[in-house]
């Protein structure tokens, strides 16, 4: 029944409890799978369990009165139900043997399903349930829907905040057993259920910690190298931007592009070293106690720009563990601003990390975290050589934007005269990304005032892996030449320079490298030798179209579409499908989206379809809003789903290019936006007319944006060079009045229409359209940007405002 | 199937029946029968049980399996290489499908009629036998020569080159997966695979000579130098390229010219190809 008293802050806190283990659950989840598998797959999954959220509106929409009735009692018993829930659904997602790996290939693949349906029956009950929790408070306290909401929202802003400060101190493997704990605090009202929940609670916690099944996946970088003879974890650090560990073992080396011919050119190879890994993913290789041997330096790919210009004034992006550093003192460099925006290798390089020492830098070298982007800024015409190390791209997520076209004009204007931006790029499995770098540096020299990008590029490679040389300056017949016996000592090709003759070229080249396309399926081997770069780069440059455009989306990398991979044509589909085997796996994370979305749209149609399963139940009354206009409330409810997590998405990527750091970046905006938006719940009351309120949010939010949209790349820009708690200080600032706003229309909207079994079904259809959001915004951003992800949002608003439920009739009051 | 421990009794007696086993292998198929197909898992630390039925079922699908090869290599590379094919056909490949994490043998799984890689266990995989036979025969193995794996793996691929090669060394790193598959080529009697647990940049430098072919199957950023030190003027060094399940692998071959410089070619045949770049429009520029 529902209550007609004002609910005491008692009866609600826990609902603040709930919340903030449930949210808390979901990160812990999210790191589970980003260590011990990768994180898109994890994505995947709990994106589709918290479909419960939605199942759970719909289960109690059908059937409003009966819980309702038994509400009280079930609010007091579920807690220990949630903590059964909790821990026996993540006993089982550690002991499923899920091999995403074996998803791309047709013939094994189908064992895989089963598994993932699996991870669905693990934790499907508990988001089931946390979901009908949180919905009974709604039906029960549907007078105060505003401070529900905003204890709901608050909770899991801090639940949010909680479990990332827990990741400072607590193993990602051990993340759950403390969320049990707010789990049974919230049953503190009632004696016997709270014993119970703290029966729970030990025997939870006991399974998950006394039978920990928990580990990386076999297939991940981290576990060769864990399982060699010898192989020792020296040294570990937690923090919610990852698990760190540091291996001592034989396979440690640096990863660089060295040339075959070392052992010609009586070149050592790298030294051993310590391997940092995090996630289970390698990032860089620590020095070993003692001198830094570099003397592999001159070998290997990136050395050219340092023959060119013999000592340089160099401004470095990504320090490899400290050993570029090393290189460039090696290879004569006479000034470095070395940047390592990653702050666990940036401590390890100031201060060591367990038995790795705090790098011995020689004279000249200047260690900083800031983004290339604002180190560039900062001093215009005060470089030789701007070089991006190869392993920069990958070190951190935020790291992706120092490869935009906007980025690179930036360094442009931060060169001496002749001087050279160094730009590598990948070529194992597909050309097509060292081709879209090509587009994005034409793009960059034009917008940095060079009409003829063709004489500013030089593209020289390996096997594996490319460099893109841009000068602001033609480049010379010498330097010309100069590359071309640099490349022909160490089996490395040239790929393009003004001027070049392509098919003269082609007879000698080291490094044959096909094309790879989708679209034909006919069989050639070895019919070389090939260039594919060679053969598109001047065309690319000239502002052509190329072969390889068809099948792979070369458009330039910008601010606004900061993805580096991501290069297949969503458009194509059907092909995509077809070649799923060969695809890079950094060309999942799209297709992964593809399928939650998929998914999303199946869970929102079920939720959708609940008034037609409502008829055909028997003795169901028909579910609809109170005051009528049923569409125009499913509109307003799907429209809020959709719209809060648009905004909350593009705020995450725009904080996290300001912060130069993703996890701040999400962290920040999580939590803030969440906080906020309770509060902003809470004043929803306030609003003596809830459709002026609803407006109110509405202007607030779509001036925001517009503000946002007008001068925010210039403002950050601008300011990028402040300390990072200013930074961080803004960042919280910019959300805090949308995020207020934010919070109005929902209860605004259930205050209005939700009464009955509309109630619960509105909240169904709001957790069923954010499901179907967080996938939509991602495919959004990649195909066209994240500005436009914004606009929708904003639109989505105004669509709120036009379709704002009409009155329903409470108890005891007209309908107006 | 039953799981157990080799004893020191049957150590003996495997290394006893070694020599008749070879005789067998050499007579292929005809001389695999289960008793030594039974025996050599023993010996191997590997005991396994099979019915008859069982067996036979498995040898009933070898030669569709053979002829999915041949007809796989004539498609791929014009023609199927006879030492490839007689490989194939003298290597039990079944022996080679083992769970070493789990200690469980899944001979079963031999000769699927839809190649696919199977698990081993400790991050490894036993590659799809379609795949074995196309970087086999592009490595273009001969009698005369030496090889080296990086990556012993199942090791089915050094199995398969001992058949061709005089000498066939294989490098591991994983501990208890090499040290396992270390014991698998004695019961065959393949006597000329070598193998090691340890650390495979350094390359096997006590072999004089070097080696005319290197197999890399261990994931790197870059050949190490060593290895193509290592490595014959004329030599072939191969680098399959992609996640151990993934069936699209690229395959880099590095080829050491007189002078000494290193030459590589991605072959993209092993499953997917295609070229519409404007170069392969272009004839090619007259030889000089």
């Amino acid at each position: 029944m529902a209550l007609n008293r004002p609910a005491r802050a008692l009866e609600l806190l826990p609902l603040f409890l709930v919340s903030l283990a449930t949210v808390g659950f979901e990160i812990a989840l999210t790191r589970y799978f980003a260590v011990a598998k990768w994180s898109e797959y994890g994505y995947w999954v709990i994106s589709i369990v918290l479909a419960g959220f939605a199942l759970s509106g719909v289960v109690i929409a059908l059937a409003r009165d009966r819980f309702a009735a038994i509400g009280p009692a079930l609010l007091a018993w579920l807690p220990p139900v949630l903590i059964a829930a909790a821990a026996i659904g993540f006993h089982f997602v550690t002991t499923n043997p899920f091999n995403p790996l074996q998803l791309q290939n047709p013939a094994t693949f189908e064992p895989q399903l089963w598994n993932i349906a699996l991870y669905y029956a693990a934790l499907l009950p508990f988001f089931f349930l946390a979901g009908l929790y949180v919905s009974l408070f709604f039906i029960l306290h549907d007078r105060e829907i505003g401070r529900v909401y905003g204890y709901d929202l608050t909770g899991a802003g801090l639940g949010a905040l909680a479990v990332l400060a827990l990741m400072a101190v607590v193993h990602p493997f051990h993340l759950v057993p403390c969320l049990l704990l707010p789990l049974a605090a919230a049953a503190f009202r009632r004696r016997l259920p709270l014993l119970i929940a703290c029966v729970a609670l030990l025997a939870g916690a006991g399974l998950l910690l006394l039978d920990d099944q928990a580990g990386f996946n076999e297939y991940k970088a981290i576990y060769a190298p864990s399982n060699v003879p010898g192989s020792h974890e020296v040294a570990e650090h937690r923090s919610p931007r990852g698990l760190y560990l540091l291996l001592d073992d034989f396979t440690e080396r640096v990863d660089t592009d060295l040339t075959n011919n070392a052992g010609m050119l009586n070149l050592p190879g790298p030294p051993p070293a310590f391997g940092l890994y995090r996630d289970g993913n390698r990032i860089a290789a620590l020095p070993k106690p003692g001198p830094l041997d570099t003397a592999y330096a001159p070998a290997t790919l990136a050395a050219l720009p340092y023959i060119l210009h013999p000592h340089a004034s160099v401004l470095l992006a990504g320090t490899s563990g400290g050993f570029r550093i090393g290189e460039l003192h090696t290879l004569g460099a006479a000034q470095i601003l070395a940047l390592e925006p990653e702050p666990v290798l940036r401590a390890a390089l100031r201060s060591g990390l367990g038995p790795a020492p705090a790098a011995a830098f020689g004279p000249g070298v200047t260690l900083g975290g800031e983004s290339p982007i604002a180190a560039a800024a900062a001093h215009p015409a005060g470089f030789d050589v701007i070089d991006l190390s190869a392993d920069f791209l990958d070190t951190a997520e935020a790291n992706t934007s120092a490869f935009a076209a906007e980025a690179l004009t930036t360094y442009l204007r931060a060169l001496k005269p002749g001087g050279i931006v160094s730009i590598p790029a990948s070529i194992r499995e597909f050309p097509a990304y060292a081709v879209r770098v090509l587009a994005t540096a034409r793009a960059a020299l034009l917008a940095a005032g060079y009409p003829h990008p063709e004489q500013h590029v030089l593209v020289y490679r390996s096997a594996w892996n490319v460099r893109v040389l841009l000068s602001n300056a033609p480049f010379t017949a010498a330097e010309i030449a100069a590359a071309r016996k640099f490349c022909d000592d160490r089996s490395f090709d040239i790929s393009y320079y003004p001027g070049i003759d392509v098919a003269a070229a082609r007879a000698g080249i080291y490094n044959d490298l096909p094309a790879v396309s989708f679209e034909a399926g006919q069989v050639t081997s070895g019919a070389g030798p090939h260039d594919a770069i060679a053969d598109e780069a001047l065309p690319i440059l000239l502002g052509h179209a190329t072969e390889s455009a068809r099948a792979f989306n070369l458009a330039p990398i910008t601010y606004d579409r900061p993805s580096f991979y991501a290069v297949l044509r969503l458009s194509h589909l059907g092909t995509i499908l077809q070649r799923l085997e060969i695809l890079p796996q950094a060309e999942i994370g799209p297709l992964v989206n593809l399928a939650v979305l998929a998914q999303a749209i199946v869970i929102a149609l079920i939720v959708l379809a609940a008034p037609l399963l409502a008829r055909m139940l028997p003795g169901h009354r028909r579910l609809r809003a109170p005051g009528g206009g049923t569409i125009r409330a499913v509109i307003y409810f799907a429209a809020l789903g959709l719209g809060f997590l648009f905004i909350e998405i593009f705020a995450i990527e725009r904080a996290s290019f300001y912060l130069n750091d993703r996890t701040s970046g999400f962290a920040l905006v999580l939590t803030g936006m969440l906080i906020f938006s309770g509060l902003g719940a809470m004043l929803a009351h306030r609003f003596a007319n809830p459709r002026t309120g609803m407006w109110l949010a509405a202007c607030v939010i779509v001036i925001w944006g517009a503000l946002l949209l007008g001068f925010l790349q210039p403002a950050m820009l601008a300011s990028l060079a402040l300390p990072w708690p200013l930074r961080a200080a803004i960042v919280l600032l910019a959300v805090a009045p949308v995020s207020i706003a934010l919070g109005l229309p929902f209860p605004l909207g259930l205050q209005r229409a939700g009464s009955g079994g509309f109630l619960p079904w509105a909240w169904g259809l709001n957790g069923a359209f954010s499901v179907v959001s967080t996938p939509l915004a991602n495919l959004t951003s990649l195909e066209f940007g994240y500005d436009r992800v914004l606009l929708s949002a904003l639109l989505l608003y105004v669509i709120c405002a036009l379709t704002f439920p009409h009155a329903r009739p409470l108890a005891g009051e007209p309908a107006s | 199937m039953t799981d157990g421990l080799l004893t020191r009794r049957a150590l003996v007696a495997s290394a006893l029946a070694a020599p008749a086993l070879l005789a067998t292998s050499a007579h292929a198929a005809t001389g695999w029968t289960l008793a030594a197909y039974e025996t050599a898992m023993r010996a191997s630390g590997r005991p396994v049980s099979l019915t008859q039925p069982q067996f036979d079922a498995i040898q009933a699908r070898k030669p569709a399996t053979m002829k999915r090869i041949e007809s796989y290599l004539k498609d791929r590379l014009g023609h199927a290489d006879p030492a490839v094919m007689a490989a194939f056909d003298a290597v039990p490949r079944e022996y080679f499908h083992y769970l070493y994490d789990s200690h469980r043998a899944t001979p079963g799984d031999a000769y699927e009629a839809t190649p696919k890689p199977w698990a081993l266990g400790f991050g490894s995989a036993l590659s799809d036998y379609l795949g074995q036979a196309y970087m086999t025969q592009v490595a273009a193995p001969k009698p005369d020569d030496i090889t080296l794996e990086i990556g012993t793996g199942s090791g089915f691929q050094s199995a398969l080159l001992s058949r061709i090669v005089k000498q066939a060394y294989s490098i591991e790193i994983i501990k208890p997966l090499g040290e396992a598959v270390a014991k698998i080529f004695t019961p065959l009697g393949y006597d000329n695979v070598h193998t090691r647990v340890g650390d495979g940049y350094f390359g096997w430098p006590e072999v004089e000579g070097g080696f005319d072919m290197i197999i890399i199957t261990c994931a790197a950023q870059y050949a190490p130098p060593d290895l193509f030190k290592q490595l014959k003027p004329g030599g072939r060094a191969l680098i399959p390229i992609g996640q151990p399940f993934k069936r699209g692998q690229f395959l880099y071959v590095y080829t050491k010219d007189a002078e000494g410089k290193i030459h590589s070619r991605k072959d993209v045949g092993v499953y997917f190809i295609p070229m519409t770049g404007a170069m392969m429009k272009q004839p090619a520029p007259p030889k000089t």
